[in-house]
């Protein structure tokens, strides 16, 4: 995508004046996440504001706990991603070998630049899909992908203001009483980079 | 659609019926949006101009962190992809850590608590001043341990919280100040801006505060090059990523420019509608003390019943009574938060991080986290409504004017208010649901 367009669809979306993520009427989040499961073929999709977000998203999702023992990748023993995962949210790792593109058992991890590639995905599907879009260079952003509704639930329970804490708000009843409260973070996507990200994708622009 | 309020569209509901029982609203329905944020053709044309550059993203966030950093008048500043991220990085730049406490207001935005909890320290809830909202000094002295690292006063709707007093103290017990100034953009102490006031300081610049970028955005701000060092080092050693993208930062340069003049009308309304709330009687408006500029990212108005000359009801009950007729007349009050955050989901199940890390790291069998521990908080819950963009938002004269017609409407139908309180079926909101704003 050329930078006019760039500039055309920041535009746009500032013109709609609906630049806040928790709006009512907010579409570019809506949008890139019915593209994404889409095009991924995941029915939930949960998106973040960086890429550890959407990892600690998906450990949220199987409900991973402080102390927990994850075995990840060797592939993926990097020093920020071990000390995010080690350091902060402190888990015991162990390395074990996956197929190229697992993080670790149930998590796939693909980083989409501007061209699009998918990379093994097809050859080894696991039940969530991590998206990392910051190679678009729009800033850090990343989306969790999963079938299951609880996994989502859990998932968006770990954003202040996600979607529980949005249906409590708009409704005025405990939404997901269900699923107890975690601590919680901002990780919303800001819906220019959404807009950005979606139009990447070849997402129609509206 | 004609969304402004037009000086030739004259009041004249004198006789009038309130809206909530018939009559016409003060607002009527097609001109109750306000535009906010305000994006004009100077954003545009930024825009325009900055994605086209090779260096786009760089430079948006240095010039962002620096032009912004100036204005605060903070030494040392970072950008960060959001304001509960800023809180966290002025945390552990002030030093806090695992199972230290930190004593922050029941009244706030619970990002404020959760920035406590994401540097892996102990929310302590104090109660609040009656008549400033914001932190009250004897509840903080009261809740201090020798755990205790740090206080995170809020300035809370856009007035400072009582800084030289809570300096005061920090210093006497050796504690760290740390600001949440996310509701206080320009609000000042004489001439000083909060976010450079404290220690440290983290601040919202998400899109519906009065100083905003595009989209998700916060600000942390350093008293000096120590604090900022320890800032970057934490980030790395505990692998996280908390960049705003240029994106959003490309329209805060340029919103910026515009900030002096947004604040300028901010002000002039809320002075105008305070003026008349007093005339009116029975609605208090917020307390400004001698020395503060409040910035009124929120305004939140005391229901004083004897001023109503409705002393005999119970104020909780006058307050959701005058609450539906305010929504019926096209006033948009609200009540923002309905609990101390003490009360929310994560800080009643205490699961935290998992297996009630990090309470699990505290010998304390009680936190305070008890709704009988914040009265005046109670109070100030039960007898106050709020109003949000409606005064964030720069608007016209005319509409605040009919804002204030909506109030003086009310008190002059005080016999239909008495009759609305009849047919509630009052539960007080701090034992509802909690819900974030």
């Amino acid at each position: 995508m050329d930078k006019l367009q760039e500039a055309m669809i920041v535009a746009r979306i500032l013109n709609t004046g609906t630049i806040m993520s928790i709006e009512k009427n907010e579409r570019e989040l809506k949008g890139l996440e019915k593209s994404l499961t889409h095009r991924f073929k995941y029915q939930y999709c949960s998106l973040f504001n960086a890429y550890h977000g959407a990892i600690q998203g998906s450990l949220a999702a199987r409900d991973l706990k402080f102390g927990d023992t994850l075995r990840i990748n060797q592939f993926f023993f990097n020093k920020e991603l071990t000390a995010f995962l080690a350091h902060y949210l402190g888990l015991i790792l162990e390395k074990t070998i996956l197929p190229e593109g697992q993080l670790y058992e149930g998590l796939n991890v693909i980083n989409l630049s501007q061209d699009g590639a998918t990379g093994c995905l097809e050859d080894n599907r696991q039940e969530m899909l991590v998206v990392d879009f910051s190679a678009m260079n729009y800033g850090s952003a990343a989306a969790l992908l999963t079938n299951d509704q609880q996994q989502y639930y859990r998932a968006e329970r770990l954003k202040i203001f996600g979607e529980p804490d949005l249906r409590t708000m708009w409704n005025d009843k405990e939404f997901l009483p269900e699923i107890p409260g975690t601590i919680q973070f901002n990780y919303r996507l800001s819906p220019l980079v959404a807009g950005l990200i979606k139009a990447n994708l070849g997402g129609r622009d509206e | 659609m004609n969304d402004r309020v037009d000086k030739t569209d004259v009041i004249n509901q004198e006789k009038s019926e309130l809206a909530y029982f018939g009559g016409d609203a003060v607002v009527p329905k097609t001109i109750r949006k306000t535009e906010y944020p305000v994006i004009r053709k100077e954003d545009i044309f930024h825009v325009l101009t900055t994605v086209n550059l090779s260096n786009r993203e760089d430079r948006e966030i240095e010039k962002i962190t620096e032009e912004y950093r100036e204005y605060v008048g903070a030494n040392y500043a970072l950008t960060t992809a959001s304001g509960t991220s800023s809180l966290h990085i002025a945390l552990a730049a002030a030093g806090v850590r695992e199972g230290d406490e930190v004593i922050i207001p029941g009244l706030t935005f619970i990002a404020t608590a959760m920035a406590v909890l994401q540097v892996k320290a102990i929310p302590i809830f104090a109660d609040i001043d009656m008549q400033t909202y914001c932190i009250d000094h004897d509840s903080v002295e009261r809740l201090i341990t020798p755990k205790t690292k740090a206080i995170m006063p809020v300035h809370t709707h856009g007035l400072p919280a009582n800084i030289p007093r809570l300096k005061a103290l920090a210093d006497h017990y050796r504690l760290k100040l740390v600001e949440d100034a996310s509701h206080a953009h320009s609000a000042k102490i004489n001439d000083r801006i909060c976010g450079s006031l404290g220690d440290t300081a983290g601040q919202s610049l998400m899109a519906d505060k009065n100083y905003f970028v595009g989209g998700e955005g916060g600000m942390s701000f350093f008293s000096n090059e120590q604090y900022y060092e320890q800032a970057i080092k934490y980030l790395v050693d505990n692998g996280l990523q908390y960049k705003m993208s240029w994106v959003a930062a490309m329209i805060g340069r340029s919103q910026l420019k515009r900030l002096r003049e947004y604040d300028a009308i901010r002000a002039r309304n809320a002075r105008i509608l305070s003026d008349r709330l007093v005339q009116i009687g029975g609605f208090i408006p917020p307390y400004v003390p001698k020395d503060y500029t409040h910035s009124y990212n929120m305004y939140r108005i005391k229901i004083d019943p004897e001023g109503l000359g409705l002393s005999e009801l119970p104020v909780g009950l006058l307050k959701e009574a005058i609450h539906h007729l305010l929504l019926a007349e096209g006033v948009p009050a609200r009540e923002w938060q309905n609990v101390p955050i003490s009360l929310h989901r994560p800080f009643v199940d205490k699961k935290g991080f998992g297996n009630g890390y990090p309470w699990s790291q505290s010998s304390r069998q009680d936190f305070g986290y008890g709704l009988e521990n914040f009265p005046n908080l109670k109070m100030v819950l039960d007898s106050t409504l709020v109003l949000c963009r409606e005064m964030r938002s720069p608007v016209e004269l005319e509409r605040i004017d009919r804002y204030a017609f909506a109030f003086e409407k009310i008190k002059r139908n005080k016999d239909k208010l008495v009759k609305l309180t009849r047919e509630l079926n009052y539960i007080p909101c701090y034992l509802k649901d909690a819900r974030l704003g």
